[in-house]
């Protein structure tokens, strides 16, 4: 559905950040893209949703296929259009709007009944429902995070892109956002890409799962198995070869470099 | 007594027009971030082609009036059209510039075509006959300059609220980059803001045309409309109808009372002082949108 083929971006024309990714997004499926910072995953999705140009960036070569329509380099107006919607990271919420305009601008693609999308939103996101009339700027962490969820559930996309949901919220908010992106692709059908640090939760709820590393795709596989994988395991969830803790005190004393390949 | 409620009775209506002209630098500023330094001119030229419609071309009043209107809006859609939408991106600076050069562009063509006379036109509303109000009386313009005003910004309240494009609007002021992933198409939008304040200046240049005749004085009320914009804090309409009537009432009473006492042109100066004076305590401006920040 959604395809990236050897996908090269360039920032000012000269600092090359994604070197070559290529990645698949299938209908339905829910493919997290993890990595440590600075891997790129962000340059990837907005990549995909033409928010590039705002940071004077743009698709060098390569391609990105969404149902078989080229729309690398498109405006990202035309992209949301065509149903690819990107959350971005750091909650960007209209903060001087009221929450409840905040999620109406979400429909203003068209496309959809305004009341009963307003329904459905507020019976995912009940503490909204209370805060409708409060001026966005003001809500919590948790209730922004929720905010731009809700915002984009009501454009009905196709594809949802999700930069880094959990980024600054206290565990049981996490848990709580993630219960609601599986809810959202298994109930509406909603295909979404999750770029996630907290990899451990991204790989429960995700069906494939990519890692990138100094804009590349390093690795790729089911869910299950990138769990199970060592190197995984080692490098993003900080456990050690024997699944246990890593313990300080028997650090090696030279370090130790990972080659991928 | 009566002289001073004559001045802030006359300086509340002026003030009015201010706010009339400021509805398009606000609305201008806050959904693409540009200082529209061609204020004055656009209202001028407003006052031109109801000139050039009704006295050149004798033309009905009404068909007059709403032919400057269409193009006048015809006029702010193709400034951002074909100006400003292929320099979306660019600093704000070299916008700000672009607009002086509007100005200039528009002067020169107000000079080529009508000569820099000071020109009258057919009256459309009166400005002797007056009605009473208790001792004083008002003139039929005054009472058009608030009525029209209330009206623009009680309309564009409206649609801002109960709209989809007013709230399409609202979310290209507050975030342009948010507002192109939402799908908004946002050349359309800053046109009709640019149409829209093409339109505003006009009615407020036409409205002018019954008091001081036709000349080239609209730039300098252009440019107190900007300090009205600026104190009122560029972000809120309700809160030009609030500084606009108050700068009036400044200006005249420094007519009335400090004139005299300096010699004359304390008017001019004054909604300056009180710009300088405001932006020191309140540097967003008394209705501005203050950055919300979390901490």
């Amino acid at each position: 559905m959604l395809r990236l083929v050897n996908v090269e971006v360039t920032y000012h024309d000269v600092i090359l950040v994604l070197r070559g990714v290529s990645l698949e997004l299938p209908p339905g499926k829910l493919v997290c893209l993890l990595g440590a910072n600075g891997a790129g995953k962000t340059t990837t999705l907005k990549a995909i949703s033409g928010l590039l140009p705002f940071e004077d960036g743009k698709v060098s070569d390569g391609s990105i296929e969404f149902e078989g329509r080229r729309i690398d380099n498109l405006d990202a107006e035309i992209v949301t259009r065509a149903g690819i919607f990107q959350v971005m990271e750091g909650r960007r919420i209209l903060e001087h709007l009221t929450v409840e305009q905040n999620i109406r601008a979400g429909a203003l693609i068209g496309g959809g009944n305004l009341k009963k999308d307003l329904d459905v939103v507020y019976s995912y996101f009940p503490r909204l429902l209370e805060l409708r009339k409060r001026t966005a700027g003001y809500l919590s962490g948790g209730e922004q995070q929720q905010l731009v969820i809700a915002r984009a559930l009501m454009a009905h996309p196709k594809v949802m892109l999700l930069d880094e949901p959990s980024l600054g919220l206290s565990p049981i908010l996490v848990k709580e956002i993630f219960q609601i992106i599986q809810r959202v692709n298994k109930e509406d059908k909603i295909s979404i890409l999750l770029v996630e640090q907290n990899a451990r939760l991204a790989l429960n709820i995700a069906d494939y799962g990519y890692v990138m590393e100094n804009g590349r795709v390093v690795l790729d596989g089911d869910s299950i198995q990138l769990r199970d994988n060592e190197d995984i395991k080692e490098f993003y969830l900080g456990l050690s070869e024997l699944g246990a803790r890593k313990s300080y005190r028997e650090i090696k004393h030279y370090k130790r470099r990972k080659r991928w390949l | 007594m009566e002289n001073f409620l004559s001045y802030l009775t006359i300086g509340l209506a002026n003030g009015f027009i201010y706010t009339l002209l400021a509805i398009g630098f606000v609305l201008i500023y806050k959904s693409s971030g540009i200082f529209n330094l061609a204020l004055g001119e656009l209202t001028i030229f407003g006052a031109y082609l109801f000139y050039a419609f009704v006295t050149q071309l004798k033309l009905p009043i009404l068909a007059g009036l709403i032919g400057s209107i269409i193009l006048m809006g015809l006029l702010g859609w193709t400034v951002h059209y074909g100006v400003f939408r292929p320099l979306v991106g660019q600093p704000i600076l070299a916008l700000l510039v672009l607009t002086l050069a509007l100005g200039g562009l528009l002067r020169g063509l107000m000079m080529l075509f009508w000569g820099s006379d000071w020109l009258t036109s057919p009256t459309l509303i009166s400005s002797t006959e007056s009605i009473q109000l208790g001792v004083i009386s008002v003139s039929h313009i005054h009472i058009a300059f608030v009525g029209i005003s209330l009206l623009l910004v009680g309309l564009l309240a409206l649609f801002f609220q109960r709209t989809k494009t007013g709230l399409a609007m609202m979310v290209v002021a507050d975030d342009t980059v948010v507002a192109r992933s939402l799908g908004i198409k946002i050349n359309q939008i800053l046109s009709i803001c640019w149409c829209i304040a093409a339109i505003a200046a006009a009615m407020g240049g036409i409205l002018l045309t019954n008091v001081i005749g036709v000349s080239y004085f609209y730039i300098e009320l252009g440019f107190k409309s900007m300090a009205v914009a600026l104190v009122g804090g560029l972000q809120s309409l309700w809160g030009l109808v609030i500084v606009g009537p108050l700068m009036g009432i400044i200006e005249y009473m420094a007519i009335g009372y400090i004139n005299p006492l300096v010699g004359g042109d304390a008017e001019i100066v004054g909604p300056w002082i009180v710009l300088l004076l405001v932006l020191l305590v309140r540097p967003f401006g008394f209705f501005g949108w203050r950055k919300i920040e979390r901490v």
